[in-house]
């Protein structure tokens, strides 16, 4: 064998080893790219609810562009071979052969004949001769490989070990995800309801929420604005048939004296619109029977409203055309009834459409992942709980609450501490947060004895001059039902659910009615 | 010539070369390094610079290397009323016996094989240029008539770098003559007690001629034959080029200090150098490694420096030493 086989016959070994390290080290390479994108993707995943929509673009552009550069730059390590210069060279310098075998294959190429330079070779070929490949080159990962692969992997079961992040201010939204099987069919039965009820404003709002709770990219916050609205909505139907109640009560006091609507007077004291109307229906079938004449268009302007309508179709003593009369009046109630009805049917339905959003909306919070933490967060007791005045955070939701409400009601005014002046007996004083408070139906009960409200206003005129006695202080107590300003604003502030905004409007209703009653 | 001739050629090479620097090391103390930079210049033909305070043993390494060497040894003191005729000679009147006057070229002490020139910064530049054509054309042109110098012609400079009143210092064309320029530091104290021990007795340590002309030159030609690989070769040029600050392989240093950079001489000293250290390290190639380890003595004389330079303290070695770690030697 030749010096020059000699020489690259052992350059070519070197080559081969240095090409396996070279393989090895930029595999290693690669996977740890690799994992370092897994990593990201990973940290992502967990971070998704703090990142902004918008950006979630970009960050998949730079994933993108982490795996493209990634591959790029293993294709051109895999291709830049190991030429037999770079293995002399590595060789000299691991066999510490001071540039013998570069400067021999340098000769080599050059096919320079000098006795020299064959002299050199035939050093150069003892050498490399002498080289054991195995030990200068063993094929290994670097050791600062090593450690960089063994942190990668490290960071990365740490990072999938580890709980999705919680964010740590409600104002950082969180996507949901889908409705399950039990929550969509709860989701069509409040559609059902919306399809029943008749209020089409309140029924948008609350098919908006819908679909704001099955869109599965809607924040949590989304969610709360749109349930929020249907709540708004929703109060202003309860308000509307609470006034429609109040005045249904309030009309089957007026007519309880007649003996032929005693039937009728029950139902609207117990808020049954429809029960009432059924029993009036009676009534004007009767008189239908009896006379059989529709009631003229003349008359039928003179009928100004309900009450004069009931009291119409309650004379048991008509006779001939009064008959008539009163039978027409009393179909005219009916119609007025059957409406007042559907009304309080249509807020019931809403009602419990808005009792059933709020439900499908706190399991669908309860369900997500993602918002366990928060919900977490909603679910604990609050810290700063104020059971007077405060509002009490609680799982789904906020429970309002004013300090009427928590109060006693038949606290005494001492036990209160809200009694002032009492010893000297010049005046009563208001309590802290309002006057106690009287229950409607209470309230409209006295309103509804004839003449017992004018009496005791005036009883009540001149009673504050003296200092009341144990008597005095029940009249006192039905003197605060005529106060409607008092009252009103009392109410407004012991109703649960009552926005600010629509306070007046419920204390405009209250005047209203009270100057309506007189 | 058979690989075995060339083994046993530079085997001789490497006796020699140690016979000189052993025999030499038994009058000087220390300075090993130094003694090698001489051998290696006289051997690759160039010429020394010898720098180093008063004192410290210059004159004694010459003239023990002229000892060890079987050589025709002269040693001119520069001084500044030294004439170049001096040096190279001078063209007198002679008379025959018939009593017909001639001229006769009378050889200056220049005409001899190792000439010291001691304290060659004390003489005028015009005795100092005298010395150019010699060193540089290893001859003598003087009376209209060229007359060469015998081979081997090596030229000793040495130069006192501390008193500089009443010196002229020694002109770039002039420097750029000298092979290596070679900086003699002060002994330790070990150094300083052998040098003590050898010469404050009775008899001080004598040496022997080991090397006689004809080897010298056997010597030098051996050198010429060691091949060197065009990656070492431009090696070589690169760190020339690096001490040129308009260069691209400029470092730094060399853009803020160096005036002007080494000439093509400073490759030549590299490669021969490289060769000369290459065969004492029992190679028959040059490495990157002779050349580094040559670079400082070949190339810090060549450079010059701006004023900025000598401000900080930068001298020729930091340059160069910047240069050696800052371009990479061949790496195929």
């Amino acid at each position: 064998m030749s010096d020059r086989e000699v020489i690259l016959g052992a350059l070519g070994e070197v080559q081969r080893r240095l090409r396996l390290n070279r393989t090895l080290h930029e595999s290693a390479l690669l996977l740890g790219m690799v994992a370092v994108g897994v990593f990201v993707w990973r940290a992502l995943h967990v971070l998704a609810g703090r990142l902004p929509a918008a950006s979630a673009a970009v960050v998949l552009a730079a994933i993108l562009a982490w795996v493209v550069g990634a591959f790029l730059l293993a294709r051109s390590r895999f291709r830049s071979g190991v030429s037999l210069g770079a293995a002399a060279a590595t060789a000299d310098e691991r066999a510490r052969l001071k540039d013998e075998l570069k400067t021999a294959y340098w000769f080599l190429r050059q096919s320079r004949a000098s006795p020299w330079v064959a002299a050199q070779l035939a050093r150069a070929a003892r050498s490399a001769q002498r080289l054991n490949s195995a030990a200068l080159l063993p094929v290994r990962l670097e050791r600062h490989v090593l450690v960089g692969g063994a942190v990668t992997v490290s960071v990365l079961i740490a990072a999938c070990l580890l709980p999705p992040l919680a964010p740590s201010s409600p104002a950082i939204a969180q996507p949901a995800s889908a409705l399950s099987p039990a929550e969509a069919q709860q989701l069509r039965r409040i559609r059902e309801l919306l399809a029943q009820a008749g209020d089409p404003d309140a029924a948008a709002k609350l098919e908006t929420a819908l679909r704001t709770l099955e869109r599965t990219d809607a924040r949590e916050e989304q969610r709360r604005r749109a349930v929020a609205a249907v709540q708004e909505a929703v109060e202003q139907q309860t308000l509307q048939a609470a006034s429609a109640r109040e005045g249904l009560y309030q009309l089957s006091e007026k007519v309880r004296g007649n003996q032929s609507l005693e039937q009728v007077a029950d139902a609207l004291a117990d808020g049954d619109a429809r029960k009432a109307s059924q029993a009036l229906r009676r009534i004007a079938d009767a008189g239908a029977t009896a006379g059989g004449r529709e009631p003229s268009t003349a008359q039928r302007e003179s009928e100004k409203d309900l009450e004069h309508l009931l009291h119409e179709a309650g004379k048991d003593d008509a006779r001939g055309p009064e008959r008539e009369i009163a039978s027409a009046a009393a179909k005219q109630a009916v119609d007025r009834l059957d409406k007042i009805a559907e009304q309080l049917d249509t807020q019931a339905r809403l009602s419990q459409a808005e009792q059933a959003l709020r439900e499908l909306q706190l399991a669908v919070a309860q369900r997500s992942q993602l918002s366990a933490g928060r919900f977490g967060q909603e679910a604990a007791h609050n810290s700063t709980s104020s059971p007077d005045t405060g509002q009490t955070v609680m799982p789904g939701g906020t429970m309002y609450r004013s300090a009427a409400v928590a109060r006693e009601s038949k606290a005494s005014a001492q036990q209160e501490g809200s009694k002032v002046g009492s010893a000297i007996g010049d005046s009563e004083a208001e309590p802290v947060l309002g006057n106690k408070i009287t229950p409607l139906a209470v309230q409209l009960r006295q309103e509804g004895v004839a003449g017992e409200a004018a009496d005791k206003r005036a009883e009540t005129e001149t009673s504050w001059y003296y200092t009341q006695s144990k008597q005095q202080a029940s009249v006192l107590e039905l003197q605060k039902a005529p106060a409607r300003a008092s009252f009103a604003q009392a109410e407004a502030s012991a109703t649960e659910g009552i926005s600010i905004r629509h306070r007046q409007i419920v204390k405009d209703y209250f005047m209203t009615l009270r100057e309506d009653a007189r | 010539m058979s690989t075995v001739t060339v083994d046993n050629q530079v085997e001789t090479f490497r006796d020699n070369f140690r016979i000189v620097r052993d025999e030499v090391s038994r009058v000087i103390v220390g300075n090993e390094e130094n003694i090698v930079g001489i051998m290696t210049c006289l051997l690759a033909r160039g010429h020394v610079l010898l720098e180093g305070i008063p004192g410290i043993g210059k004159t004694k390494l010459v003239q023990t290397l002229a000892d060890v060497l079987h050589l025709k040894f002269s040693r001119i003191q520069f001084t500044p009323d030294l004439m170049p005729g001096d040096i190279i000679g001078t063209t007198v009147v002679r008379e025959t016996e018939a009593g017909r006057k001639f001229l006769e070229f009378q050889p200056g002490p220049i005409f001899a094989n190792l000439v010291l020139a001691d304290e060659i910064n004390r003489a005028t530049p015009k005795t100092q240029s005298a010395l150019l054509e010699a060193m540089q054309e290893n001859s003598v042109s003087a009376g209209g008539q060229t007359h060469p110098l015998q081979q081997p012609f090596f030229v000793l400079a040495t130069m006192n770098p501390l008193e500089m009143e009443g010196t002229y210092l020694l002109p770039e064309a002039q420097l750029d003559r000298f092979f290596f320029k070679l900086r003699l530091g002060f002994p330790s104290a070990e150094g300083l007690s052998e040098i003590l021990d050898r010469t404050t007795r009775q008899r001080e340590p004598q040496v022997e001629r080991v090397l006689g002309q004809g080897q010298i030159l056997d010597m030098r030609e051996t050198v010429r034959s060691v091949p060197v690989a065009r990656p070492v070769q431009e090696y070589a040029i690169r760190l020339t080029l690096a001490t040129h600050p308009e260069s691209e392989l400029a470092t730094e240093l060399t853009k803020r200090f160096v005036r002007f950079g080494s000439s093509p001489r400073g490759t030549q000293a590299l490669i021969l150098g490289g060769k000369v250290n290459a065969l004492v390290s029992d190679r028959l190639y040059v490495a990157s490694d002779d050349l580094r380890a040559v670079a400082r003595n070949a190339l810090r004389h060549r450079l010059l420096l701006n004023f900025d330079a000598e401000a900080e303290g930068i001298d020729g070695d930091a340059i160069v030493e910047d240069i050696l770690q800052r371009i990479p030697p061949p790496s195929e």
